[in-house]
């Protein structure tokens, strides 16, 4: 399907290759941080269309996957802001959590964490590891994994994150330490922990 | 003497600001005497770096490979696209 309209030599954006060139790059990186793929698909064309209306800001400093990235990121964060906006933090989420079931009323572990050879800054395994991630972090309650995706995964400052949250620098700290222990279980889980039993 | 629980709290705290010295001397001590807080710590720390590469490598879609667009979504898109153009 190739447009009608051919990209000029001097405009180096060439929307009708887009989908081809940047989509898969693009819904990975929204399905990784909003973990549903129909949400992540809508982002992705509102991406596009907003990067069409606004081509002739394109500087050509960036290349055109980095321009596109920034216009989904903003995307991404307006997004959790405005959903933070419409449902505020569940009552349940400032209380109760992952502490309890991993550690006993003395605060010692109740399943002692394992470990494998499993390293995810080994080239050959990364994948695998983002796999085992991306399931991870879908399994945790949504405010949680937001919180986390906006301050470890698109580097916000806990400022801007509150912010987006619409949260206490307090709740933010909660939700941070939750998701973090979370996610550390599922992955010493069916990661870090399960390396050393493969032969 | 720090529980297992608050070396946990502690070590998950130090990824957002820098503990003042004597906690962080606390969490060594405890993780050195204890091999469960020492393998949490190690993990942490594996995903910290995994993120931290994560963050440097936003436009290269090899990093995390993950399930492609749908063909019925790709369709859908470059019409989108199609229409918008002016």
């Amino acid at each position: 399907m190739d447009s009608n309209q051919p990209t000029g030599p001097k405009d180096p954006l060439d929307p009708a290759h887009w989908v081809d060139r940047h989509g898969d790059c693009l819904f990975r990186y929204a399905l990784l941080r909003l973990r549903d793929a129909a949400l992540a698909e809508d982002m992705v064309q509102e991406t596009f269309l907003t990067a069409l209306r606004s081509r002739e800001h394109f500087a050509g400093k960036s290349s055109e996957r980095t321009w596109l990235v920034g216009i989904l990121k903003h995307k991404l964060i307006d997004h959790i802001r405005r959903q933070s906006r419409e449902r505020p933090l569940p009552a349940g989420d400032a209380s109760g959590g992952p502490l309890e079931e991993l550690f006993d009323e003395k605060g010692r572990w109740k399943n002692r964490p394992v470990q494998g050879p499993g390293d995810p800054s080994t080239a050959l395994e990364q994948k695998e590891f983002w796999e085992v991630f991306r399931r991870c972090l879908s399994t945790l309650p949504q405010r949680w994994a937001d919180a986390f995706s906006l301050r470890e995964m698109e580097g916000l400052s806990s400022d801007q994150a509150c912010k987006v949250l619409n949260v206490s620098a307090t709740n933010l700290w909660v939700l941070l330490h939750r998701a973090r222990l979370r996610l550390w279980r599922c992955l010493e889980t069916n990661w870090f922990g399960t390396k050393a039993q493969r032969p | 003497m720090l529980s297992c629980k608050d070396v946990t709290e502690l070590i998950s705290q130090s990824q957002d600001r820098k503990l003042p010295w004597y906690q962080r001397l606390r969490v060594r001590l405890h993780v050195l005497m204890c091999r469960s807080c020492s393998y949490f710590r190690r993990q942490m720390l594996l995903l910290r770096d995994a993120l931290r590469h994560l963050r440097g490598t936003a436009e290269d879609e090899d990093v995390t490979s993950g399930p492609p667009l749908s063909q019925e979504a790709r369709e859908r898109i470059k019409r989108a696209i199609t229409r918008g153009e002016p």
